[in-house]
């Protein structure tokens, strides 16, 4: 069992299929109050976070 | 059925004790007879720590007892000569000393077969035994009534009637009666109180989330006890591959109300599913609800 705000999120299940953006949908309409990011809820669970490209020079 | 010797009178003229309760068992659940005489016994089949492994329940049927079993055909020959030439096994309504709510979970049993174990008013049982030495209960049906509420008066009272046939008269023959080594109220206690859950806001296509209420049955007092996640159990589902209780919120638990989402991993479920909630304390459920539709 693990809690994000007022929200107890059931870590029993497969959360490694999950994308991203499935998540962040799931934070936005299950999770109320939580403190930490979609990204950390993310890292928690198991869910894999897009990483960022690198910003290009500028020339 | 033993063999006919010459057994003795007892200096005891006593009659058995009224039918009081009936034990409903799901078919061919058996256990020994020691453990058929004590409540650890029940307990394991009645309030266990997981619904699946419910076997059955226990009604108070205190409202009333009424045996309708058909007399013995008895023939006359041209002769004159008069014998029996067929029994009927047992048939009786029982009403359940239960509110309207508690009956209502029985309709979907209606014409469904059970195993039937009735509870004199001391606490002991009538039950067959298998031919290996266990106990078991009668086999039957169970008939509900669909009906109105009845007027006040000696027919208010015995409301809830449920209807049981016996299929065999044979399991009658070989019956015993178990002293037991505790009470009829003492079995009644075992059975999990039941819990009303319904949807107040429906399920959410967007995020799968479901605002759900539970109250006490029959009263209406808010629930508070069901605020994690693995109590609330999808029971079925109509067209999902899979699906559990992903998430919950529960700050307004004392008002009876949870949030709940219900996903199929990370999909939305696209059918109706039913749930069930429990609560299990030291092992045995004590606190089950009705199953819920969920439609969507």
């Amino acid at each position: 069992m693990v809690k994000f705000g007022d929200t107890e999120v059931n870590d029993a299940l497969d959360w490694s299929k999950w994308t991203y953006k499935e998540l962040v949908n799931f934070c936005e309409t299950s999770i109320k109050n939580a403190k930490e990011t979609p990204e950390e809820i993310a890292k928690v669970l198991g869910v894999k976070v897009p990483v960022q490209k690198p910003k290009e020079k500028e020339s | 059925m033993t063999t006919f010797k010459f057994s003795g009178n007892g200096a005891m003229k006593s009659f058995l004790q009224d039918v009081k309760g009936l034990i409903v068992l799901e078919k061919n659940t058996t256990q020994t007879v020691a453990a058929a005489k004590t409540l650890a016994g029940w307990q394991a089949l009645i309030c266990p720590g997981t619904t699946a492994a419910i076997k059955g329940t226990y009604i108070d049927i205190a409202r009333g007892f009424e045996l309708k079993t058909t007399a013995p055909e008895m023939t006359t020959s041209n002769t004159g000569f008069k014998e029996k030439t067929k029994d009927f096994a047992p048939e009786f309504t029982a009403y359940g000393h239960i509110s309207y709510e508690d009956y209502k979970q029985w309709f979907s049993a209606d014409g469904k077969e059970f195993d039937f174990v009735p509870v004199l008013n001391d606490g002991k049982l009538l039950t067959p035994l298998t031919s290996a030495g266990l106990q078991i209960g009668f086999c039957g049906r169970l008939f509900t009534t669909y009906d109105l509420p009845k007027p006040g008066g000696a027919e208010k009272q015995k409301a809830h009637e449920f209807t049981v046939i016996f299929d065999d008269v044979e399991q009658m023959k070989n019956a015993v009666t178990l002293t037991t080594a505790f009470s009829r109220k003492e079995l009644e206690s075992i059975v999990p109180v039941g819990i009303t859950i319904e949807v107040i806001t429906a399920y959410e296509s967007s995020g799968g989330t479901v605002v759900l209420k539970a109250t006490k049955r029959a009263t209406g007092e808010p629930y508070a006890g069901l605020t994690t996640y693995a109590q609330w159990e999808v029971v079925s589902l109509s067209t999902d591959s899979g699906g559990a209780a992903t998430a919950i919120t529960a700050t307004s638990a004392s008002l009876g109300l949870y949030t709940l989402t219900f996903l199929n991993s990370a999909a939305k479920l696209t059918g109706y599913f039913e749930i069930q909630a429990i609560k299990v304390d030291g092992g045995a459920i004590t606190y089950l609800s009705n199953v819920l539709n969920v439609p969507i």
